[in-house]
């Protein structure tokens, strides 16, 4: 078992790695929580999502942007490869769920793929439909694995048309779905318009909208 | 052939206009769906795209000129692959399959041999010969150089490379710089000098890199096309500064337009930013915003346009009122009407 000063040392190696997206580093120090005896869901969310949460802060700040976010998602990805197989089963709650799809008729992912990033890093269980999306399929979906919060992007001004018809859909299935939105041409009027419960700006403010939908709901 | 009639090319002579014009940027899907034609037909048909755009201005009556560009542009030109739009919510073509997978690909990949009939651009040529033929101002297809490089390989690609593996990023940049040269000659040597540049770089708003990286991966290859263009004897450069270009706006004073250049900027820019920093040496045009042209009530519209045109219409060497980014296809028609009504009622000059 690590003592207090080297678990905290590993944690702060894995922070510090996923934000300077040193993938290469971030895999040898979650080797080193696995060898120590570390907690693995405490490496993750202690070391790892705590890196994924300062790099959404460095996002918004426009400190960070796209490449540098890419990158530490990599190293992020990369650490959870090898701490998730040490994870126990009673060591953490049911996770929350999202559906994440880009909408039909548009491709554009960027925005969607790094929402996923920190939906990841904040432990959420994420079902990631890609990209264009069919109207009928997120209510489908999230049928099948209940998730609570289902997120849309879109980033074309036509393709925004589909998601009202999606919240709809979504609607008639379950009531008590949760639908965040973001992209381009949205903002939080067009969102409300549309009947979403909410709104985030970019990838850094998901996590925290989604958190706040649910304690409304 | 030549630079037209209308107010945006007056202005582009120094002439003076009698009002603010407008110029609705990359309207082609909605005057293609004005005058029954498809979504898929305003990018896959150049002859029926142009007319379309000619047809609306008509019935309309805004200024400007027909312009052929779309996102993944570079992707089919280099070899891969882009679908043209279809279905109810598609609005432009979109890339299917890159030319550049691996790491390898980059240091296979060449320029066409021929880029006359390289993807798309026999399509754009239709489009430039309709124009021409109408009296119209002629525009190359886009040749946004850091754009482009990211339809080579994806930008989420080149976005890694960029930091990880630069001299591959470079490499794509290199390739979609004389892709793009060759590019404007063709068009010089089919149209004559008197014709415009067109630029556009979504791919570069601060929504997708840093002012840093702007300097480093877009600045010297947009240098080096605007000044291969302006050598061939083209008189102005328009470009479209797509997105929150806030923290490059100063790299782009560096970037020659010709006299005057053209600079079409997002609802994320401010006007009045826009014309201190580049209002000197180039016509502003901007920057209504595309979901509010598309869903907003007419009233908050006009009151939008009156916004921009309060705030552009000093602008040293002219204004022209314009959506932020390119024109939503599902426009209704009198939301459209508002922006001309605007202008006519409150860009008298």
């Amino acid at each position: 078992m690590a003592s207090d000063e080297k678990k905290a040392e590993i944690l702060k190696g894995l922070h510090d790695s996923v934000v300077e997206y040193e993938e290469e580093k971030t895999v040898e120090v979650a080797n080193e929580a696995v060898a120590e005896g570390l907690d693995a869901f405490e490496a993750i969310m202690g070391g790892l999502a705590k890196g994924m949460e300062t790099v959404g802060d460095l996002y918004v700040r426009q400190e960070y942007f796209v490449p540098e976010l890419l990158l530490c998602a990599d190293a992020l990805y990369a650490g959870l490869e090898v701490l998730k197989p040490h994870l126990k089963a009673e060591s953490h709650a049911e996770p929350r769920k999202i559906i994440l799809g880009v909408v039909e008729g548009d491709i554009h992912d960027i925005g969607k793929n790094l929402v996923k990033v920190m939906f990841d890093a904040a432990g959420w269980q994420v079902f990631d439909l890609g990209a264009d999306v069919k109207i009928e399929r997120f209510a489908e979906e999230q049928k099948k694995c209940g998730a609570q919060v289902v997120g849309l992007s879109a980033l074309m001004t036509t393709s925004m048309l589909a998601i009202p018809r999606i919240i709809k859909t979504l609607r008639d299935s379950d009531s008590t779905v949760r639908v965040l939105v973001g992209g381009a041409p949205l903002n939080p009027d067009i969102a409300a318009s549309y009947g979403a419960d909410g709104y985030a700006d970019n990838a850094g403010e998901a996590v925290e909208q989604a958190m706040k939908m649910l304690q409304q709901a | 052939m030549g630079i037209g009639n209308d107010r945006v090319s007056m202005l582009l002579k120094g002439e003076r206009v009698d009002m603010v014009p407008v110029f609705p940027l990359g309207i082609r899907a909605f005057a293609a769906l004005g005058v029954g034609y498809t979504m898929g037909e305003a990018y896959s048909d150049g002859e029926k795209s142009c007319r379309a755009e000619l047809w609306a201005q008509e019935q309309y009556g805004f200024d400007g000129f027909p312009n052929f560009a779309y996102g993944p542009f570079g992707a089919w030109e280099f070899g891969g692959e882009i679908k043209f739009p279809e279905g109810e919510f598609q609005q432009a073509p979109m890339a299917v399959r890159y030319p550049v997978i691996s790491e390898e690909d980059v240091w296979t990949l060449r320029v066409p041999d021929d880029i006359s009939t390289a993807g798309a651009i026999p399509i754009g040529m239709a489009h430039s010969l309709t124009a021409a033929a109408a009296g119209a101002t002629v525009m190359t297809p886009n040749a946004g150089v850091f754009t482009t490089a990211g339809n080579l390989c994806s930008v989420q690609k080149l976005a890694r490379w960029m930091i990880k593996k630069p001299s591959l990023a470079h490499r794509m940049l290199e390739l979609s710089r004389d892709f793009l040269i060759g590019m404007v000659q063709l068009w010089v040597d089919t149209f004559g000098k008197d014709i415009l540049m067109y630029n556009a770089e979504p791919s570069a708003a601060n929504q997708v890199i840093s002012a840093r990286h702007f300097e480093e991966f877009v600045l010297p290859y947009s240098i080096e096309v605007h000044s291969a263009a302006l050598r061939m004897g083209i008189k102005h450069i328009m470009t479209h500064i797509c997105g929150d270009q806030n923290l490059n706006l100063d790299h782009w004073t560096k970037i020659p337009m010709g006299d005057p250049g053209l600079l079409t900027f997002g609802h994320e820019v401010d006007l009045h930013t826009a014309i201190e920093k580049l209002g000197e040496s180039s016509v502003i045009m901007g920057n209504v915003e595309p979901s509010l042209i598309q869903n907003g009530h007419p009233n908050d519209l006009y009151d939008a346009c009156r916004a921009a045109i309060k705030a552009g219409k000093g602008a040293p060497r002219g204004f022209v009122l314009m959506s932020g980014c390119g024109f939503p296809p599902k426009t209704p028609p009198y939301n459209f009407f508002t922006m001309v009504k605007a202008a006519r009622e409150l860009g008298k000059l």
